[in-house]
């Protein structure tokens, strides 16, 4: 057992759940969407993020690209955020929680991708 | 890009993983304390915490210690408190940051991985047919010396790191790019026009082919 493996696969993972908590439930309803996951989520998808640099592979460069699509796409969504609550000071209506909560539907997608791509890895290597 | 090859900026982002990683979390930590604790208003009652926006803010310019203050309203002392801790938190991790850098440009692995960019740099704005010694013995430094007296670019390639710092002292008419590397490991792509004289250590001339 590699520990640098784990702790890869582990914010990987994490990355993509804390995204899809925060994404599931109306989209619409703020009250359904906890602000603190989102801040979560940025975190642990700058963490593997990073976790990411350095990779030579084909599969390395894949793996870097969707972990910056999905925080291109989180930090899209608490800009909206703070946009909405600060600047605007409209607060969460259902318009501005549906486009955060959408925003961060597409790091989702980019995440399950980077799962995606962490089993196949896994599943190639030999013993 | 084409002063750093992918070889060198590769090295340095493996290099910066823990700075980075270190440096994101002392951001979250301080944030995630400073939306947790209570404020207070003009009138001295306890107020709201920080919003998200706000305690980026905050920890922004105080990290990079612009200082602002304390914005938007006078904090609380609990808010104090916290402050304090993250003042000394972020300054330790930009610290750790910019040593890391120091430390990775003294590097030995970085400091090749620079002179072959420069190199390959030097090598692909050669306009003009050139030849490629390899081995700067006693050889190879009569042929790059005839070479320069004919007008013909070369390029060095050598094991050794002393005759190529003699070379740079060397009175040469043309700029001479030279790498310190084997050159039978070494890849060399554009080379119609190479031609080979490769020397050992004796000085005596192996062939040219």
């Amino acid at each position: 057992m590699n520990l640098e493996k784990v702790v890869f696969g582990f914010f990987i993972l994490l990355a993509a759940t804390l995204n899809f908590g925060f994404f599931i439930g109306d989209i619409a309803r703020p009250e359904l969407h906890y602000i603190y996951e989102l801040f979560a989520a940025i975190v642990v998808n700058l963490i593997a993020t990073t976790l990411k640099f350095g990779d030579h592979t084909q599969i390395g460069a894949i793996h870097l690209a969707t972990s910056l699509v999905a925080d291109l796409q989180l930090i899209a969504a608490a800009v909206t955020w703070g946009i909405a609550v600060h600047v605007m000071q409209v607060g969460m209506t259902p318009e501005i929680t549906a486009s955060v909560v959408s925003l961060s539907g597409g790091a989702l997608f980019a995440n399950v991708v980077s799962v995606i791509l962490l089993i196949a890895e896994t599943l190639m290597m030999r013993r | 890009m084409s002063l750093i090859n992918d070889g060198v900026l590769f090295l340095v982002l493996r290099r910066m993983r823990t700075p980075l990683i270190v440096m994101i979390l002392i951001y979250a930590v301080s944030i995630f304390g400073l939306v947790l604790i209570p404020g207070v208003d003009a009138t001295g009652t306890a107020s709201a915490p920080m919003s998200f926006f706000d305690a980026f803010y905050f920890i922004s310019y105080t990290a990079t210690t612009i200082g602002f203050g304390e914005i938007p309203n006078a904090f609380s002392y609990a808010q104090r408190f916290w402050g304090t801790v993250c003042i000394y938190l972020t300054v330790i991790g930009w610290s750790y940051s910019i040593l890391s850098i120091l430390n990775l440009l003294k590097e030995e692995g970085l400091q090749r991985a620079l002179a072959r960019s420069r190199f390959n740099r030097k090598v692909k704005n050669l306009s003009e047919p050139f030849c490629t010694i390899c081995g700067l013995s006693e050889t190879g430094s009569l042929i790059s010396k005839t070479l320069d007296q004919v007008q013909m670019r070369f390029v060095v390639i050598d094991t050794r790191s002393e005759p190529l710092a003699e070379l740079e002292l060397g009175d040469y008419m043309a700029d001479v790019p030279a790498l310190n590397a084997d050159a039978q490991l070494t890849r060399r792509t554009d080379s119609a026009t190479l031609l080979f004289a490769r020397t050992d250590g004796l000085g005596k001339l192996h062939g040219l082919f």
